[in-house]
């Protein structure tokens, strides 16, 4: 039996300022509880399996180290990767900027004109068929070790998403939406601005999902061959070179890597409720 | 599609009024719905109606009028407020578990990833029929719809009237005893919809089905229907029901026939009562 | 992506209610004529290294023969042949069963180039597998290839669709293939016109000079390291697909985890590779494994229980009007409704598998893998060396996607179209 589910689906609520915050507040709630969950079952883990700090610091531990500094009268480890973290996030930011940038460009481009997307498209696909982060190593030397090289490669990867999506939206244009506009006689930066590009927004905050993801990846890895000291991936490597001495040093890198990871996609997804406001519920499922 | 007379035979369900055991029955019905605001909308109220066998009952109305309500009520998708159901001598619930009725809705709702055989071979397959069965029903349900050579196409390549009677030939194909529809050809041009019509009158006469019809096109009611029941806006209640006495077998030229444009003066009559 | 072939828009062929591919005698759509033609190629290229490492004389000289050494390798040539064999045969039968066009003639073509590829296989299935060596010192290997060849081109028969290739080639790559030609003669050019440095942009026909002689050495890497991504890919897509079919079940619940996955996705994974490191070993290809089994996880996971909740409500009211039990929802609706939902993600992974597998080697792994050599040959500036790793890791990436996708086109037929049309 379907005690009028259909009807209530029909019905769209309606966002006013206190249902947002209750919303928000809601969800920094659950997200607490999941977090208290997801320590007791490590620490569950850890017991039940009597694993050592090796295999599994205590959640303990990662926090106390974090507050304790690496060398005397230095600052503590948290500061230190936060710092690090930060770095890593403006590289990052940058780089996503960047990519974003080129991808919706590109993704105008070949949305007005036909030969650009047959002869460059294809190309854009293959990009990202080759392993981008072997190209990593190279980009550094041709743009040297610095961290604007970082932000190119966290850009390659990137514009992709964007570019494919964005085109994706941008052609999901109804036609008689299309006729409406037409019988306006509206010019073609006309449509584009109010038809074309509202049409594209919710494909093009998925894209801008994956992508701010994709570039703290790019941005961690490009640190690596780049021999950068302040950002994330080279505190990464040195502590895992000094594992033996304290796990939860890599673990707590780790964790910084997790956060900033978590932080660049909540913000594009704050971005996206306050721009994407007319949004049903049931279009989530794209 | 060409036979421009459906050959009906079943002249004994010529009469308007049927006597006998209702096939269907509703009593008292009521239905309220609870909108996200915290209104209460009342849909239907204590509507009664009741349908024979064999029948071609249209139920028509303004938008929003709860016909459809009415219908899924009946097919046990929804449970009404208040008020009783009867389907087949039970209630909707154990009717639905005995596969009493084929639902036919606005879309035609055919699976992707069947071809047109297997769409219709689907309740029969649920229904845990063989294999050989099925495909037998299946095909002579095709033939009846005149599809036959269409049965390994895909749905997509199917036009949207094609769809339809494959749709039709889908509720059909476990012999249920009443074919509950909603709205059908709402989606389809006015001229495939009329040849709709004289297909379904064909299938209807060749099969004995009690037909329930859900539609807003006062045409198409007069010309399909042994009884038309008229229903108000918003809440729901049936305000006349009335009987369409127009020989069968019908074809074409029934429409241009006085007592059709009669009949549909009436029922436009009863709609702005 | 099928203008050329299918002359009518999708909303113009439901209303006239004629198919296009129902024409006699009319080319294969293009969707359909594009896979098939891919694994057409594939079978030729698996059939001639197949024969390099069958043959006595090629096995220990040529270069074909050392790169393909590993017998594991051939192990999953000759599977990947099989399924290719089969998709090719099926693809033809599919095809000329809906266009009505088999003549007598082309099925005993059809039957007998079926039959020799089968035996092809079972003589590659007998060196591969079983480790015998019947005659592979004779000329009998040659002729088998041969035979297998030609078998191949018999039920591809590209010069069916020589007009389709070349409306294909003027039409819609032209503006690809010139840029792409123009691209690599001026590269060429420009690197002696301005003396550009070797270690800053080899050039072209370097660059293809190195990869050929080094591909064996190659192969064996990148067969090293695509094994991880396989099994991480195996894996991971697994739990993922299991996980997410149980989570599904419960829909309350998957509702209300569906963020925090999504969110967990965001995390950079590729960053614990150091702690899978730790965990399983420097060079154990667990730990390599391990990253991509989490990389690949989270998509699959997430898109399977989008795909079961993403039924439209009418297909469910029709189920529930024949009282269908939830096992028959599931299997006859959600299931097959889930399933293009569940190949896009797992095309996502395959590249996603290829990233982890290379990348986790960033942080140390065994010599023996390509992501390793990528990092030292690029710090030690031997960039036609790093060009011909990232060539050699693209081209297996890309067989993976391929066959990967060629498979969801053997599973789901109906998806192409529906596909299509939303386009």
């Amino acid at each position: 039996m379907l005690p009028e589910t259909s009807n209530k689906q029909a019905a769209s609520p309606i966002h006013t300022f206190s249902t947002t915050l209750r919303d928000a507040a809601r969800s920094v709630a659950t997200f607490t509880l999941v977090l208290l969950f997801i320590v007791v079952i490590w620490q569950f883990v850890k017991a039940l399996f009597q694993l050592d700090s090796f295999t599994l610091p205590d959640v303990g531990d990662i926090l106390g180290v974090m507050l304790k500094p690496l060398q005397a009268d230095k600052a503590a480890l948290g500061i230190l990767l936060l710092n690090a973290g930060l770095f890593t996030l403006r590289e990052a930011t940058l780089g996503f900027m960047l990519g974003a940038a080129v991808g919706f460009m590109l993704a105008i481009v070949f949305a007005h004109s036909r030969l650009m997307q047959r002869g460059l498209m294809p190309f854009v696909v293959a990009s990202q068929t080759i392993p981008i982060l072997a190209i990593a190593p190279m980009v550094v030397v041709w743009l040297r070790a610095d961290w604007l090289s970082v932000a190119v490669i966290a850009a390659y990867l990137t514009f992709f998403p964007v570019a494919i999506n964005t085109l994706r939206g941008l052609l999901s244009v109804s036609p008689t939406a299309l006729e409406l506009m037409e019988s306006y006689a509206a010019s073609r930066w006309q449509i584009l601005i109010k038809l074309r590009i509202p049409t594209a927004l919710p494909y093009i905050f998925t894209a801008l999902k994956i992508s701010a993801t994709a570039s703290v990846v790019g941005a961690i890895i490009g640190e690596l061959p780049s021999g950068i000291q302040d950002g994330l991936g080279y505190a990464i490597l040195n502590f895992n070179q000094y594992y033996i001495q304290g796990p939860a040093r890599l673990w707590a890198t780790n964790l910084m890597a997790a956060l900033i990871g978590l932080v660049a996609f909540g913000v594009i997804s704050l971005t996206e409720r306050l721009v994407v406001r007319w949004k049903s519920p049931l279009s989530e499922a794209r | 599609m060409t036979s421009s007379v459906a050959q009906d035979n079943a002249s004994d369900r010529f009469s308007a009024t049927a006597t006998g055991e209702p096939i269907v029955s509703l009593k008292h019905v009521t239905q309220r719905f609870n909108t996200p605001t915290g209104q209460v909308v009342t849909a239907l109220q204590d509507v009664s109606l009741d349908i024979y066998p064999g029948e071609f009952l249209s139920i028509i109305g303004p938008s929003g009028c709860g016909k459809s309500t009415l219908l899924r009520i009946v097919a046990d998708l929804l449970t009404p407020s208040s008020g009783e159901a009867t389907v087949n001598g039970k209630p909707p619930h154990q009717a639905r578990l005995n596969r009493d009725f084929g639902m036919v809705f606005q879309a035609a709702v055919l699976y992707d990833w069947r071809t047109v055989l297997k769409n219709i071979e689907l309740p029969l397959e649920i229904m845990k029929y063989p294999p050989a069965e099925r495909t037998e029903r299946a095909r002579a349900m095709l033939n009846l719809v005149e599809l036959s050579e269409f049965e390994s196409h895909y749905p997509w390549q199917l036009s949207g009237g094609m769809q339809q009677r494959v749709a039709i030939a889908r509720a059909l194909t476990f012999k249920p005893p009443i074919l509950l529809m909603d709205e059908p050809f709402g989606a389809l041009d006015e001229m495939t919809r009329e040849r709709m019509n004289i297909e379904l009158l064909k299938i209807w006469s060749k099969t004995n089905t009690t037909v329930i019809f859900v539609t807003h096109s006062i045409q198409e009611a007069v010309y399909l229907s042994s009884r038309v029941a008229v229903m108000s806006a918003r809440p729901g209640q049936i305000i006349s029901d009335i009987p369409i006495p127009l020989p069968r077998p019908r074809g074409p030229e029934t429409r241009d026939t006085e007592q059709f444009f009669h009949l549909v003066s009436e029922v436009r009559a009863g709609l702005h009562t | 992506m099928s203008e050329q072939v299918v002359p009518l828009s999708p909303a113009q062929v439901s209303e006239v209610g004629i198919v296009p591919a129902e024409v006699p005698g009319e080319a294969l759509p293009a969707e359909q004529g594009s896979s098939l033609d891919g694994a057409a190629l594939l079978a030729l290229a698996a059939i001639t290294i197949l024969y390099h490492a069958l043959d006595a004389a090629m096995r220990q000289n040529s270069p074909p023969g050392l790169a393909f050494r590993d017998v594991y390798l051939r192990r999953v040539l000759t599977l990947v042949l099989a399924f290719v064999v089969i998709a090719l045969v099926a693809g033809q039968r599919r095809w000329e069963i809906k266009s009505q066009s088999t003549t007598a003639l082309r099925r005993v073509v059809l039957w007998i180039s079926g039959g020799l590829l089968a035996l092809f296989l079972l003589y590659v299935v007998s060196f591969v597998f079983l480790g015998l060596d019947i005659l592979t010192d004779s000329v009998l290997p040659a002729v088998a290839e041969y035979a297998a060849l030609l078998s191949v081109m018999a039920l591809w028969q590209p010069w069916q669709r020589l007009a389709f290739y070349r409306s294909l080639l003027l039409g819609k790559y032209a503006p690809a293939v010139v840029i792409f030609v123009s691209v690599l003669v001026l590269w060429q050019f420009a690197i002696a016109l301005f003396d550009i440095k070797q270690f800053l942009l080899p050039a072209p026909t370097v660059i293809l000079g190195t990869f050929f002689d080094i591909y064996p050495r190659l192969v064996g890497q990148a067969w090293f390291t695509l094994q991880n991504a396989l099994w991480g890919f195996a894996v991971g897509c697994s739990a993922g697909l299991l996980f997410g079919l149980i989570s599904a079940r419960f829909v309350g619940f998957s509702k209300a985890m569906l963020p925090y996955a999504v969110a967990a996705n965001s995390i950079p994974i590729i960053a614990f590779a150091p702690i899978m490191n730790q965990w399983f070993g420097l060079i154990q290809p667990a730990s390599k494994i391990a990253v991509v089994t989490v990389l690949t996880f989270f998509p699959v996971m997430i898109n399977t229980v989008r795909g079961l909740s993403s039924v439209p409500p009418a297909s469910l009211e029709l189920m529930r009007s024949y009282a269908a039990s939830e096992w028959n929802i599931f299997r006859k609706l959600r299931l097959p409704a889930a399933l293009p939902y569940i190949f896009s993600a797992l095309k996502v992974a395959t590249t996603l598998a290829m990233i982890g597998a290379i990348v986790a080697e960033y942080f140390g792994g065994p010599l023996t893998g390509l992501g390793v050599h990528i990092k030292d040959d690029a710090g030690l500036s031997r960039f036609p060396v790093v060009w011909s790793e990232i060539i050699i890791a693209s081209l297996l990436g890309n067989t993976f996607y391929f066959v990967v996708s060629l498979v969801e086109r053997l599973v789901m037929p109906w998806n192409v179209a529906v596909r299509n049309q939303g386009d």
